[in-house]
Parts: C-alpha cells; sequence; structure tokens
C-alpha cells in the first residue's frame, strides 16, 4: 500500500494542484512531471495489482500518464485529479485484461494458489511467512475476474473510500459496496486455508 | 438482524463505510453469533493481509519514458496556435465574402439575356446569397 494511502485517507483530494493542472493544460509537461510525482507511486500500485507483473505495470502506467497528458485539457474540476486519473487507469488496466492473452494475467507469484498452506513454522523468519502471505494474497487477487479484482484493488489495497471508487467506476456507493463484499469473500476463502493455519 | 444481513454487511463494516445505526446493529450481532463473528474475523485477517500487500514504488526511469512520449505526442496546437488559425480562418472568410459580393455585383449590373438567360442568372444569384455578408443590405438596395 502506498504510504499515503490507508482506508479512509486516500488523499484524492486535490485543490493545491489546481495550479499544476492549469500549467499541464497550457502544454507544461514540467508541471505535469510534479503531478506525476505526486501519483506515480499510486497509480502503479493499481497497475501492478491489476496486471500482476511488473513489466505490464510500467508499461500501463507510462500510457495512463501519457494518456493524461493528452487529454488533460478536457479534464474539468468537477472531479478531483486524482479520480480523473484513476478513472484513466482502471479503464486503461481493464482494457487491458480484456485483449490481453492469458499470459497478462497471470502473477508473477502465482505459483502456489492451489498448494497446501504451509504446515508448520518451527523457527519462523516472520520476512519469509510474509513474503508467503504476500504471494497468497497476490494470487488470489490474480485469480479474481476483473471487475472485481478492480474493486478489491481500489477498495482494498489502495484504500479508497467507496464514494471515490463510485466515482472512478461509474457506479453507485451501494454497488461498489456489493461488489467489495464479493471480492473480499473470494479472496477470504482463498486464503481461509492459510489464515487458519 | 439475522446472520445474512450481518454477513452482508461485513466488507462495509470493515471499511467503515456503515452508517450509524446500521454499524451498531452489525456490533449488537456480532456479540451475540460465534458464526458471523468468525466470518469477521476471518475477513478482518484477509483485509489486514491484502492492506499490508505492500508494491514496490514507481520505477525510477519511468519518467524518462514518459517524458520523451510528451515531447512526441505533446499537442501541436497550442491556444495560441489556435488563435491564429481562428484569425487566419476569419480572413479567409472575409474574403471570400468580398469576392462573392463582388460577384455579384458584377451580375446584377450585367445586361439581361446577354451570356445567360434569366433562369440562371436567379439560380447564381441564389447561391451567392449564401456567402453575402449583407444580404439584406443588397435586397433592399435593388
Amino acid at each position: 500500500m502506498d504510504q499515503n494511502s490507508s482506508p479512509g485517507n486516500s488523499g484524492l483530494n486535490d485543490q493545491a494542484n489546481i495550479a499544476l493542472i492549469a500549467a499541464c493544460q497550457q502544454g507544461d509537461t514540467q508541471a505535469f512531471h510534479e503531478l506525476f510525482g505526486i501519483y506515480k507511486n499510486r497509480i502503479y500500485a493499481l497497475c501492478r495489482h491489476m496486471s500482476g507483473n511488473a513489466e505490464d505495470a510500467e508499461d500501463l502506467t507510462q500510457d495512463v500518464f501519457i494518456s493524461a497528458f493528452k487529454n488533460i485539457g478536457a479534464f474539468r474540476a468537477e472531479a478531483s485529479f486524482g479520480t480523473w486519473l484513476y478513472r484513466i487507469a482502471t479503464n486503461r488496466c481493464t482494457a487491458e485484461l480484456r485483449k490481453q492473452s492469458p499470459s497478462f494475467r497471470s502473477f508473477e507469484t502465482m505459483e502456489g494458489l492451489d498448494q497446501a498452506p504451509p504446515s508448520s513454522h518451527p523457527n519462523p523468519e516472520d520476512r519469509l511467512v510474509r513474503k508467503e502471505l504476500n504471494d497468497r494474497v497476490q494470487a488470489a487477487i490474480a485469480a479474481l475476474p476483473e471487475t472485481l479484482r478492480l474493486f478489491f484493488v481500489l477498495g482494498t489495497i489502495e484504500g479508497l473510500r467507496y464514494r471515490e471508487i463510485s466515482e472512478i467506476a461509474n457506479c453507485s456507493e451501494d454497488a461498489v459496496k456489493m461488489r467489495v463484499h464479493r471480492a473480499r469473500k473470494r479472496v477470504r476463502d482463498a486464503l481461509k486455508p492459510y489464515l487458519d493455519s | 438482524m439475522n446472520c445474512f444481513a450481518c454477513e452482508k454487511n461485513i466488507s462495509a463494516y470493515i471499511d467503515d463505510e456503515l452508517p450509524n445505526d446500521l454499524r451498531l446493529e452489525v456490533e449488537a450481532h456480532l456479540d451475540t453469533c460465534d458464526r458471523c463473528r468468525e466470518e469477521y474475523e476471518t475477513q478482518l485477517a484477509s483485509w489486514e493481509a491484502a492492506g499490508n500487500l505492500r508494491s514496490e514504488p514507481a520505477p525510477d526511469d519511468l519518467w524518462k519514458d514518459i517524458e520523451a512520449e510528451l515531447h512526441q505526442k505533446a499537442p501541436d496546437t497550442t491556444l495560441e496556435d489556435l488563435a491564429l488559425i481562428v484569425r487566419g480562418l476569419a480572413g479567409e472568410v472575409r474574403d471570400l465574402r468580398r469576392t462573392v459580393d463582388s460577384l455579384r455585383q458584377d451580375l446584377e449590373t450585367q445586361p439581361a439575356g446577354n451570356q445567360e438567360n434569366d433562369t440562371d442568372r436567379t439560380r447564381r444569384y441564389h447561391q451567392l446569397r449564401v456567402w453575402s455578408e449583407t444580404p439584406s443590405r443588397v435586397e433592399s438596395g435593388r
């Protein structure tokens, strides 16, 4: 999770960015570099979790920011810039998920999803345990259908509020609530044997 | 609140997305129902595991590639360019209207029946009116 991102503190309010956005709308790439610095880790994280691997995430992140710059003239302050950027990113990620070969959907750490949970750790290294848990979570996310994956990533990993997700995904907050719940149940089911152990 | 309703609201409860009255109902149910309590604890554990999932920061060299693309694909038409284009188009329209007015005046002063019959002249006149800058003035002067 991005250090500035936690449930209830999504940081998408960006009134301070208005001047930067206005400069970008005049074609100022230096101002855009500053916006990139603010949002790069969040967008990269979203792309990373949606695509499942670093290489695709890098390509997607670049595409998102290039697309944002090219279209920033159309940005209106009705939505926050962060929400607008997330919208571009989610559209780009889901479009890529739909058109790409199955390899795109395979996570780098996908192996081990169907394996039994670790039997015991007589002297477990915390780091090792954590890495294993992370791998399993990533694998569980990879197994989600693309729509549920999006809601899981936004709601659980990115820590956005349901209202923000509803703006990004263009759906009601009730729909967000239902989809986040569905996605989380699936991840819970995948992790349950490991967590129980 | 029954178990079905409670289970449906557990994720939103964990996310602190429930209105106060519903949150209190969920809490009251969790206090009395072991099964839902277990469900809540499992969901909470997986939520924490996922929430702790750390993604490495974006690579440092991402901007370099983006910047190169921006300079290649930066819009060729700035606001200044657009203003120039609009001004240029306006000038062309003005010139065109002057030409049309001039042609129409020639047409009106030409003696009838010399080179074109009246029907052709009328048709051409109506076509040119479309381009006329001040059709009402011309018409009133006829």
